[in-house]
């Protein structure tokens, strides 16, 4: 009877046990990270009577949590891939949202720009066509502005955020540190459910920020270290990361962590997750977009004031700087201890490219390294580079750096000089003069000015038609007013026309002069009616002289939206993948892991008829012990 | 599979969520009408908008700029056919004046005609265009190119030609400047032109003369020689370094020819009269003019007076014809550049409607397309959310 009631006993504390892990279960359905938990029943041991071994009931043998390690590990990694293709994207799109079709602005203020120059030339002396000139300058002005501060502000939040990714990091750490003190109190195996849930919690939490390796240690606790193995966590001691400024950049927020010697930068270790998103689309999209923009800038300002001094406005002066020339810096780092200055010029801008350098000195040599290509460059200076000439200055110590960025420098600094409308130069700076008394028919045609040191003129530049004027029956043009004659011309090979160069004038000369015949070139005072120049300012619109001769300003900016365009579409769609495969992988922990409420139910019915059917193997012992004392009792 | 309960939420509201954002989609390609909003809707498609959308109001500009040429074409062109009309009216007075029958008094009210006619010519020459320009300036555009002072006219402005882009390669001149309008432009028959010695007393005059493609340019001399009234008038003809070129007998009406060049005499010349040819230099149209004028006003009631008159007007005749001619070279210029404006005007046209065709092809939403599919969008949103309720309603605890 002892023992029936023993039995019953056990049997309703093990199903009261079972009925409470199953209610647990209940309760937390919609707790995030929770794991279910079964509960394991175990046959007490029998006893042994007169041969028999006779059972004893039933015993919790332990309340089981169901998950599976490799499937919480790949949910890391999918926290990891997804963090950094969504945040990638989700930056991305924004930038992609700056250069929608229906805001296709700076794209329409460069036509527009470029046709207002077309109307200059259409009625060069007129006032108002020149102000529209200068009204679309400072149109494209402001276009190039909005999009270079949206850039910047990108740029800073991109900061921001990489401060208060790194600071929340920092929070998961302490956090796991805190859980992995408590866990290997107990020792790993009887570690508590809900801490283990917790610690599984934030650690796919931290996945999501960043990509971490994470190992279990014998004690139950979890070591974690960055992807590249440096560690973030061993046991419960914490190495926090900083957010620190970019040597050049004081707007731009490394990655790293603090020692005594100063900051240890790991942000090229940083991989996946919302962090590593964020880096990559500064590296790989946002950097590059305000370079590409500035290389247009830098291209367009540059391309336009060459031409535009090389003409004449409406006062009779040569042109003045129509946009308002840059200068281009070498970023010395904060940490330099030397005294080195570096200078940097542009000598071809048709040369420049959007790429950065870094020049670095190693206590002999100074190398500059492009940033884009990883080429180098060794010596003393001065060197060299896509248009851009390096010059170094002054003592520097070894490790002493700095940053050239060329293209970027333009952007900042794109801005219009000129506000005259009279100060447009759309006349070209000299003409050409054929005189009546000529009686042949030389004449000189596509006059052009190579350089505007050669203008105005000194003097008159005229060339004299004489049958020997190279030697005996070699004929030519004897010069006056410029160096550089006398001039081959023969009118029996050569009257269709010769291309003849004088100083930094070309020109074309063709016919056939008679003995005596001058042909001038004068300057253009009074010709206020010439639209040469504007055309040629007009002109440039279509020059494909960028990037070694390959591309015009246009070229440069669709390709420059088109890359936008492409990287915003593949991190989307990379973001969509990785949300699926995350899904997925949470879906695969979840069918191990989750709480189904059916299954619960069924639970409940079933520990609830196994708890009433042990309550009834009481209430049999009872009327059995009854039925024996009114047995003997009588 | 097993499934959680939270799983089942979630995936269900996940694909409600997703038909969201795809309905959303499609809304707004609907509400645009365009299938690339931003660039990442289609990269390729997106640079090959932005270079279309440009090359479009480059067309644009180039159709504008078409029509500004066009206008100062036709503005040329009409000034010339004015002035065309003035120097045919200054010929036929020409012609007239030079008839034995005029005597100064008429000879006067024709001098006074042409005089007339070659201030019209000047004014024309000066004429400004619409945005106040002198059309015949050159580059001094604001400055009056032509400056009659006492009968000489001297020019103020330069050579200069303004060109117009037209088409991405193609660029045409809108104008002419003057001195290649009425200065320089060669004078007698275009290889020569000749005059009377100013000494001569016979009545021998030039009519007119011409050149073939043997003639060879240099300063001739052809004096006639006639030692006693019976003999026979002989000629010689020197060159610039006195050597004979030709000799011959003259009788009145004799065309005199040498080294390519054929001189058409009449009349009777005296013993040692001289007629000389020079070669071609530029006339200008208002010398030419201002020089009959003052022939006119200063010949004598003498017949060698007379003569040289007429030697004088038949070269002016040559030098008006020279002038007339110029005058059609450069209408006929301009209209072959007014050709061109028209032929690429069309090309524009034509490559802007093939630009705008593309354009809605890459860029435009197709409607039946984007309908369709919203339709379909919808109604899979519609599946999805029945499918929500549905399956939420289902537990055992119902049963319970």
């Amino acid at each position: 009877m002892a023992d029936l009631i023993n039995i019953g006993t056990s049997a309703l504390l093990s199903y009261q046990t079972a009925l409470s892990t199953t209610s647990n279960n209940i309760a937390n359905v919609n707790t995030e990270g929770y794991t279910r938990q079964t509960t394991d029943f175990n046959a007490i041991i029998p006893t042994l009577v007169g041969g028999f071994y006779l059972g004893n009931g039933v015993e919790v043998d332990g309340v089981q949590r169901i998950y599976d390690q490799f499937l919480t590990e790949d949910v890391y990694n999918r926290s990891s891939s997804y963090g950094s293709a969504a945040s990638y994207a989700s930056y991305a799109s924004r930038l992609d949202n700056l250069f929608s079709t229906s805001n296709s602005g700076l794209q329409s203020a460069m036509d527009e720009f470029y046709s207002a120059a077309q109307d200059v030339a259409n009625n060069p002396s007129g006032i108002p066509e020149r102000q529209a000139l200068i009204g679309q300058a400072e149109q494209l002005v402001d276009q190039f502005s909005v999009l270079d501060t949206s850039l910047s502000q990108l740029n800073q939040e991109v900061s921001y955020q990489v401060e208060v990714t790194v600071s929340e990091i920092n929070v998961l750490t302490n956090q796991i540190a805190e859980l992995n003190n408590q866990l290997s109190k107990g020792g790993a195996s009887t570690g508590s459910s809900e801490l283990l849930d917790e610690r599984q919690r934030l650690v796919q939490e931290l996945s999501a920020k960043v990509s971490v390796r994470a190992i279990e240690q014998s004690d139950g606790s979890l070591n974690i270290s960055l992807q590249d193995g440096t560690s973030l966590l061993t046991g419960g001691s914490v190495t926090e990361l900083t957010a620190f400024r970019n040597e050049y950049d004081p707007f731009k927020m490394e990655v790293g962590y603090s020692r005594s010697a100063g900051n240890v930068n790991v942000t090229d270790s940083i991989t996946g997750g919302s962090l590593g998103g964020v880096l990559e689309f500064r590296d790989e999209l946002l950097e590059d977009a305000q370079s590409q923009l500035g290389l247009i800038g830098a291209a367009m300002s540059i391309s336009f004031n060459d031409q535009h001094q090389l003409g004449m406005d409406l006062e009779g002066n040569i042109g003045q700087d129509f946009f308002s020339s840059f200068s281009l810096n070498a970023i010395g780092s904060s940490q330099n201890t030397g005294a080195a200055t570096v200078s940097v010029t542009l000598d071809d801008v048709s040369q420049l490219t959007a790429d950065d350098y870094e020049l670095s000195f190693d206590g002999t040599d100074w190398t500059l390294t492009n940033h884009n290509d990883d080429t180098t460059q060794t010596g003393s200076g001065p060197f060299s580079v896509n248009g851009v000439t390096v010059t170094v200055s002054g003592a520097a110590n070894a490790g002493d750096r700095f940053l050239l960025s060329p293209a970027k420098d333009a952007l900042g600094q794109f801005s219009l000089a000129m506000t005259d409308p009279r100060g447009i130069a759309a006349a070209s700076a000299v003409r050409i003069d054929q005189p009546l008394a000529n009686s042949g028919s030389a004449e000189i045609s596509s006059l052009q000015v190579m350089d505007e040191s050669a203008i105005p003129l000194g003097s008159d530049i005229t060339l004299t038609f004489n049958p020997d004027a190279l030697g005996a029956g070699v004929p030519g043009f004897d010069v006056t007013g410029i160096a550089g004659g006398p001039l081959a011309y023969d009118p029996t090979t050569e009257s269709a026309g010769a291309t003849l160069s004088l100083g930094d004038f070309e020109f074309e000369v063709s016919g056939t002069p008679d003995d005596g015949d001058t042909l001038g070139i004068l300057d253009n005072s009074g010709g206020i009616g010439d639209n040469t120049n504007a055309l040629a300012l007009a002109n440039i619109q279509n020059d494909k002289s960028l990037l070694g001769g390959t591309s015009s300003q246009q070229d440069l900016y669709s390709a420059m939206v088109a890359d936008v365009g492409i990287k915003t579409s593949r991190a989307e769609s990379r973001a969509e993948t990785e949300a699926t495969l995350l899904n997925q992988a949470e879906q695969s922990v979840a069918s191990v892991s989750g709480v189904n409420l059916d299954e619960e139910a069924a639970d409940l019915i079933r520990f609830q008829q196994a708890y009433q059917a042990a309550a009834q193997l009481i209430s049999v012992a009872e009327t059995l012990f009854n039925t024996l004392l009114s047995a003997t009792g009588r | 599979m097993r499934l959680s309960t939270v799983q089942v939420f979630q995936s269900g509201i996940n694909s409600i969520l997703s038909q969201q954002a795809d309905v959303n989609k499609t809304q707004q390609e609907l509400s645009s009408g365009k299938r690339v909003l931003t660039p990442s809707d289609d990269p390729v498609a997106a640079a090959e908008i932005l270079r279309i959308n440009s090359e479009m109001t480059k067309i644009d500009q180039y159709l504008d700029n078409a029509d500004m040429a066009e206008s100062q074409l036709e503005l040329e062109e009409g000034l010339l056919d004015s002035a065309e009309n003035a120097l045919q009216r200054v010929r036929e007075l020409v012609l007239q004046a030079n008839n034995a029958t005029q005597d100064s008094e008429t000879r006067g009210f024709i001098a006074a005609e042409i005089e007339e006619r070659l201030d019209e010519l000047v004014d024309i020459a000066n004429s400004k265009n619409f945005n106040g320009e002198y059309v015949f300036a050159g580059f001094q555009s604001s400055t009056a190119p032509f400056a009659l002072q006492s009968g000489v006219v001297s020019y103020l402005g330069d050579g200069g030609q303004r060109f117009a882009k037209v088409g991405a390669s193609s660029e045409i001149a809108v104008g002419d400047s003057g001195v290649d309008v009425f200065m320089r432009i060669p004078s007698g028959n275009g290889s020569f032109e000749y005059s009377a010695n100013s000494a001569n007393t016979g009545a021998a005059q030039l009519g007119s003369s011409s050149a073939d493609a043997d003639f060879i340019s240099d300063s001739y001399t052809v004096e006639f020689t006639q030692a006693t009234a019976d003999d026979p008038i002989t000629y010689t003809v020197t060159d610039s370094s006195a050597a004979t070129v030709a000799t011959g007998t003259y009788e009145s009406g004799d065309s005199i020819s040498f080294n390519g060049a054929t001189l058409d005499f009449s009349s009777i010349p005296d013993d040692g009269d001289q007629f000389f040819v020079t070669p071609t230099t530029s006339q200008d149209v208002f010398s030419t003019i201002s020089t009959v004028v003052s022939a006119l006003d200063s010949v004598l009631d003498t017949t060698a007076s007379q003569a040289q008159l007429s030697t004088e007007l038949s070269l002016a005749l040559e030098n008006i014809d020279r002038t007339a001619t110029r005058f059609s070279e450069v209408r006929t210029d301009i209209g072959t550049r007014l050709n061109r404006l028209d032929s690429q005007r069309e090309i524009n046209t034509s490559f802007s409607l093939q630009l705008e065709e593309t354009l809605s092809d890459i860029e435009n939403a197709d409607l039946t397309e984007t309908i369709s599919r919203l339709n379909l969008q919808l109604t899979s949103l519609e599946a999805a959310q029945q499918a929500y309720v549905s399956v939420q309603g289902l537990s055992l605890f119902n049963y319970i």
